[in-house]
């Protein structure tokens, strides 16, 4: 697990501070000291035994219910939701919109991100970086309802874009109501939303390497194309590793953007994602075990999707 | 060796050209957002320098139209995401100071359950039994449901925690001494050296909860108790956002103002906070 690390050193860290503690002594009581401590994390633990322990706990027995939102009638169904989700039309349109999503998307995003964190590094005056970093991270801050309420006039028909676009190609662009490109747009919004949010996660490694093994590779004579792929790369692979999760993950989290845009994974379903179908399921027809298979459908095809992404791209330093 | 450094500067000049055009991209759709609010609805899509048709005509009738309850809609946004936020720090800051600062029976338990709920956030599909749960409760289109299944943050506990734990137990100890109880201790002298620590949860969590809008849609059905992302949302699927572009986009503009104004004071953490909140959790 990738966790390890991170666990051990944690258990460390508060292993450690126990003797510390201990060893000096509280002025109190340990009986009392329990008291006070068990008063003040007690709402933190009542809170997550409602909204965490248990919901984590219910929802996968729940999936295998054919269970209604308003009734507390539930009836056992075994796989027969996941089944029936499999067999459905939107199961293979989902499936289909995120290879063509992704094929748009990831190596965009990747490219681009990768060449700012690179020419962000270059970048030696003080002002003008911290205003680029600035700039860099604003549309991540941005509600999709606001991106994509942006977005929607400027691939509007009317727009100035698609105007020209439509005049070079010489036919008539409909962004959103061609089934072919509608993920084009899409991708492009996202690309802009997230590219310089990865940019950054980058860059803070990319910096932290020291200059020392570029002047040494300089010195054997290895081109700045060498050492991107023998030293940068490498030494970046924890940071690389999670923005490239992020990237492969991102139409996994696809609910605003087919909502807005598209009045819901629109037109025929060219642009549908599992939250727009799970959505559909809990809201629309009520039905939460159902709603809870296509999620955990979708939980563990991005766990999957993880898992792989760690063992062909991540490297044991 | 001239001409080489000649060609750097040339590589250099070209890389803040190229850095700067995507600062342009970056920034652009937000100087459309603007200009478009403030053109009327027949001048929307003449181009963007023409800057003689500017008028305030759409922000009037955004606080004018019934249908978008603007000025409850910003209220409860504020409300909700204010309230998560205080109610965030303020749990998160009592339990990290409890976990790091504190010595007792079933601590290590307890830390260790809060690392773990940190790192596994879950299935992902606890929050349609959290729905559920709301629905059955009877909780819908109420602040309950909005607030409440938000109020605490495993990775705000461990934020803090991991924190308190760097100041020294001598200036505990002695404010004990004084006579000071241990959530003195917390809101005098651990809650004010850690503002850095709280203005990155805080920031983080206002965001999450001001740019939702899966959850909202789902609990809230009464048009007074929408938050305004939702309200936007729901005014532009209605169709409203066909003939009204202007005012579409005044609303757009006030929805993305509250985080840029956070953004600008808080800058720094939110940058330190990408390193710590996105890069590690997962």
């Amino acid at each position: 697990m990738v966790f390890e690390n991170t666990i051990n050193s944690l258990k460390e860290k508060y292993g450690g501070y126990r003797k510390n503690v201990a060893a000096t002594g509280s002025g109190k009581g340990l009986k009392k000291m329990t008291l006070i401590a068990w008063i003040i994390i007690m709402p933190y633990i009542l809170w997550n035994i409602v909204f965490w322990l248990y919901p984590n706990i219910v929802s996968i027995p729940i999936a295998l219910f054919e269970t209604s939102l308003i009734s507390a009638k539930a009836v056992f169904v075994g796989l027969d939701n996941f089944l029936d989700f499999f067999k459905r039309e939107e199961f293979r349109m989902i499936m289909y919109n995120m290879i063509r999503f992704g094929i748009i998307y990831i190596p965009l995003s990747l490219v681009i991100s990768m060449m700012l964190a690179l020419m962000l590094n270059s970048v030696k005056n003080v002002a003008l970086k911290s205003f680029l970093v600035i700039s860099y991270f604003l549309p991540n801050l941005t509600a999709g309802v606001a991106y994509s309420v942006i977005f929607q006039k400027i691939f509007d028909p009317h727009s100035f874009l698609t105007k020209a676009i439509s005049t070079i190609t010489g036919t008539n662009i409909g962004w959103f109501s061609d089934t072919n490109i509608v993920l084009i747009p899409m991708a492009i919004m996202i690309v802009w939303k997230s590219s310089g949010y990865y940019a950054l996660l980058l860059l803070a490694n990319i910096s932290s390497i020291p200059d020392s093994y570029h002047e040494a590779a300089l010195i054997d004579g290895a081109g700045s194309f060498t050492r991107f792929w023998k030293i940068t790369l490498p030494m970046i692979n924890p940071t690389f590793v999670i923005v490239v999760i992020f990237a492969v993950t991102t139409f996994f989290g696809m609910f605003a953007e087919p909502l807005m845009l598209t009045e819901g994974g629109g037109p025929m379903l060219a642009s549908y994602t599992f939250k727009m179908e799970i959505f559909h399921q809990i809201y629309d027809r009520m039905a939460v075990g159902y709603g809870a298979a296509v999620s955990l459908v979708a939980g563990i095809m991005s766990y999957v999707l993880v898992l792989l992404i760690k063992k062909f791209v991540g490297k044991e330093v | 060796m001239k001409s080489k450094s000649i060609q750097d500067n040339l590589i250099g000049k070209i890389v803040i050209c190229l850095l700067l055009l995507w600062s342009f991209i970056n920034i652009y759709p937000y100087f459309y957002l603007v200009i478009g609010s403030l053109k009327q609805d027949r001048d929307f899509y003449t181009s963007i320098l023409n800057f003689k048709v500017l008028t305030f005509d759409s922000y009037e009738k955004m606080f004018a139209l019934e249908e978008l309850h603007f000025i409850r809609a910003l209220f409860n946004s504020l409300f909700v995401a204010g309230a998560v936020t205080l109610a965030t720090l303020f749990f998160s800051a009592i339990t990290g100071y409890a976990i790091s600062k504190l010595d007792f029976k079933g601590k290590s338990f307890i830390a260790n359950f809060i690392i773990f709920q940190w790192i596994f956030t879950g299935t992902g599909v606890g929050f349609i039994v959290v729905f559920k749960l709301m629905v059955s409760l009877n909780l819908l289109s109420t602040y309950t449901a909005l607030t409440v299944p938000f109020l605490m943050s495993a990775w705000g506990v461990f934020l803090f925690s991991q924190y308190f734990k760097t100041i020294p137990m001598a200036l505990i100890e002695s404010a004990r001494i004084e006579g000071c109880s241990e959530f003195g201790i917390i809101f005098r002298i651990m809650i004010p050296m850690s503002k850095s620590v709280a203005a990155i949860l805080g920031v983080f969590t206002f965001m999450g909860r001001w740019n939702d809008l899966l959850w909202s849609i789902l609990v809230i059905r009464k048009p007074h108790m929408m938050t305004l992302n939702l309200s936007i949302a729901n005014f532009v699927l209605g169709g409203g956002g066909r003939d009204k572009p202007g005012l579409i986009f005044a609303a757009t503009v006030i929805l993305t103002l509250p985080l840029l104004i956070l953004f600008i004071i808080y800058r720094k953490q939110f940058i330190t906070g990408i390193s710590i909140g996105g890069g590690l959790k997962l």
